[in-house]
């Protein structure tokens, strides 16, 4: 396995980890954007249930007006037949226009248009049946009993007001209708007002459902203390007819509600078990969903009914009806936000973790490499001031065969040195602990330095260096160390991968946009292919000069790296067999002067 | 005769640079630390201290501190840092006390030392 192996294996380990964390931190915002959810649709909830008891308390309040109102209007009802009983009490001779006479004060057709009639019915055993004939024949001579026929008891009305049709006695016997005959069986013997279930009048081709109300009137004088006292005391009942259409709307107009809706039903008598009446918006209500139906079973003088009440949602307005949705709508965008923040919260304090991680470890290694290269330079330096000195004559003569050994000892040396110096420089770029102190730098001059400072080499190869230096000044801002470095690392590879008797050049000029700096030779040259990878870490390049070339694969990365930071790029020209020729692009940006400085 | 103060903890290299400048005809005193250093500066006036910076016991950086504390004004003497420690802090702490010169141990040769030391002192 590689080196290349290795690193993949352990990228490959690192993009797993920070898989397995970004799934971590996605379950955390998962959690908390489902957590706000549930809370915001808790809230949501009790929200509307407050929204359906305020629908309610609102939906209450229509059915307490209608009840209000119909206790008053049945309370008016009474006094009518109290009064109509008052006048059958005071007079017996009383006549069919007197009854007439008396109730057109009411103006039932404009203030009561919903009572049909209100009449008087005799109560009349078979033995009083041809007396009481005579009597109502003597007022009018037409006068029957209908439904005809043979009966122990007969309640005929024997006066009337208020018919559309007639405003004369009908003579109809109310008895023989087991729904009349039910309420006034109970109005006489509890001795107050009775309703009976719903009816048709019988004057009224076509009528609409009625309800009749009955008050019993009683001879003068009887004793009225048990049903028994009563039955037998009955004189007749004043009834009040009453149109259940015309009832109810009038009920409903006192306080109109579009969105509220009556149902009535005749709880009481079987056969009129369906509904009796209801409001015109009753069936669309029904539909409505979110509707809120309440049956409420209730007595109006002693019959059962019913009253289906229903209410559609707008009977609470639509900023109240749509805050649980607004709710939702404001608790998954909360979610969201909170979600995102828990996010942002947990990926930033991962990445200063991380960075803190990612300083100490860096820290760690930089002083150890530090310290490393310190202890590995020490020794080296050792044996260069040693070997140097023999070299240099400080230990006495030595001979020519010792002299060469001696160099090979000291090349050796200083090669260890500069890969130990270039490690080091390439351990602080990789930690981004190389900070450059730019200064505004006369690049002919550096050139200079690192020409005179190659030259030893140079010859010693046997090649020749050249320096084109230009007449003005090529001014650029750079760490003048790091750049130095960068340069001196082109040439230093030049003269390596350059043959004897080769010739290196060096040169700079300044465009518009760019300082350049080229380092021409006619040596090996590079193929393209290892031109792509020129300036990766450790590499070499291979050929038949390998084995005189040292080198650490180290010292272009450095150079291009160093280069890189100045905002700067390399571009190498080669041809095998020919030569190279590494040009050092500085573009003018803000770091860079742009104005044409001379010296 | 110019008077030299070595102080450098590596035995080899102490010897190395003494005899290299005893060579070149100074008169050498050696120290293994800072603080011997300090010690032999009572008895021995230099003109050039030659300080290494990673030592034991008292390092180049506590020297100097020290130095800069108890220095005698009619006492002068130049210090060239010479160290193998580059890092650019370390450069940093030592401007802060004006010495003549800072070297890297491995990058000069002993002539290249002795020219350094004679430019410094003559």
């Amino acid at each position: 396995m590689g080196f290349r192996d290795v690193t993949s294996w352990g990228s490959l380990w690192r993009r797993m980890e920070a898989s397995a964390k970004i799934r971590s931190h996605t379950y955390v915002v998962i959690l908390v954007f489902l957590a706000t959810l549930a809370a915001f649709s808790y809230y949501a909830n009790s929200v509307r249930n407050t929204v359906r008891n305020d629908t309610m308390l609102a939906f209450q309040q229509q059915i307490r007006v209608v009840g209000t109102a119909t206790q008053a209007r049945l309370a008016l009802y009474e006094s009518i037949l109290r009064g109509g009983a008052g006048m059958t009490a005071i007079d017996k001779n009383m006549t069919q226009a007197d009854w007439q006479t008396y109730f057109q004060s009411f103006n039932f057709a404009k203030e009561y248009p919903e009572i049909a009639g209100v009449g008087f019915d005799r109560y009349v055993t078979a033995n009083q049946l041809p007396t009481f004939l005579q009597e109502m024949q003597a007022q009018n001579p037409s006068f029957t009993i209908t439904p005809s026929g043979n009966r122990g008891v007969y309640v005929p009305n024997t006066y009337l007001a208020k018919y559309p049709q007639t405003d004369q006695m009908t003579g109809y016997d109310g008895y023989t209708d087991p729904v009349r005959r039910a309420a006034m069986n109970t109005a006489a013997s509890t001795g107050i007002p009775a309703m009976s279930g719903y009816v048709h009048m019988q004057a009224i081709p076509n009528s609409h459902s009625s309800f009749v109300i009955y008050l019993p009137v009683y001879n003068t004088g009887a004793s009225l203390n048990s049903p028994a006292d009563r039955q037998a005391a009955l004189y007749g009942f004043v009834s009040l007819a009453v149109n259940i259409n015309k009832f109810v709307s009038s009920l409903i107009q006192q306080n109109p509600n579009a969105n509220f809706g009556l149902l009535w039903h005749d709880n009481q008598t079987p056969e009129n078990s369906k509904a009796v009446y209801q409001t015109s918006n009753f069936t669309s209500l029904s539909n409505q969903p979110g509707n809120i139906e309440q049956s409420i079973p209730f007595t109006l003088y002693q019959h059962h009914w019913e009253v289906t009440a229903i209410a559609g949602p707008s009977v609470v307005p639509a900023s109240e009806r749509d805050r649980p949705l607004n709710t939702i709508f404001w608790g998954l965008l909360a979610s969201i936000v909170l979600a995102g923040v828990v996010w942002l919260l947990i990926s930033s304090r991962e990445f200063l973790l991380n960075r803190q991680k990612q300083m100490e470890v860096q820290n760690a290694k930089d002083d150890l490499l530090s310290l490393a290269s310190h202890q590995l330079r020490t020794p080296a330096t050792v044996v260069k001031q040693y070997v140097g000195m023999l070299l240099q004559g400080y230990g006495g003569e030595i001979t020519q065969k010792q002299m060469g050994m001696l160099k090979h000892a000291y090349d050796s040396n200083e090669r260890q040195l500069q890969i130990i110096n270039q490690l080091l420089y390439v351990a602080r770029l990789d930690a981004g602990r190389i900070t450059l102190h730019k200064e505004r730098t006369d690049i002919r001059e550096l050139l200079d330095q690192v020409f005179h400072e190659q030259m030893v080499e140079s010859r010693q190869r046997h090649q020749k260096l050249f320096y084109r230096q230009p007449k003005k000044a090529v001014i650029a801002d750079v760490d003048p160390q790091y750049f130095h470095m960068a340069i001196d690392n082109l040439v230093s590879n030049a003269i390596k991968y350059t043959p004897e008797k080769g010739s290196i050049t060096l040169s700079t000029k300044k465009t518009d946009e760019a300082v350049l700096v080229s380092i021409e030779d006619n040596g090996i040259g590079i193929d393209a292919e290892r031109q792509k990878i020129i300036f990766d870490k450790f590499t070499r390049l291979e050929n038949e000069m390998a084995a005189d070339v040292s080198g650490s694969g180290i010292g272009l990365y450095l150079t291009d790296q160093i280069i890189n930071l100045h905002g700067g790029h390399i571009v190498v020209k080669s041809t095998p067999g020919k030569g190279s020729t590494f040009t050092v692009y500085l573009p003018f940006t803000t770091t860079n002067p742009t104005t044409d400085e001379t010296a | 005769m110019k008077k030299i103060l070595i102080i450098e903890d590596e035995l080899p290299l102490r010897e190395a640079f003494a005899f290299l400048l005893q060579s070149e005809g100074y008169e050498v005193e050696v120290a293994e630390n800072g603080k011997v250093g300090l010690e032999k500066l009572k008895l021995f006036s230099p003109d050039i201290i030659l300080l290494d910076l990673l030592m034991p016991v008292m390092n180049g950086i506590e020297f100097l501190k020290a130095l800069s504390k108890q220095r005698n004004t009619s006492v002068h003497f130049k210090t060239l840092v010479l160290s193998n420690l580059s890092d650019p802090m370390t450069r940093d702490d030592i401007r802060d006390f004006h010495v003549a010169g800072v070297a890297m141990k491995a990058d000069l040769s002993p002539s290249e030392l002795a020219a350094t030391v004679k430019k410094l002192v003559g």
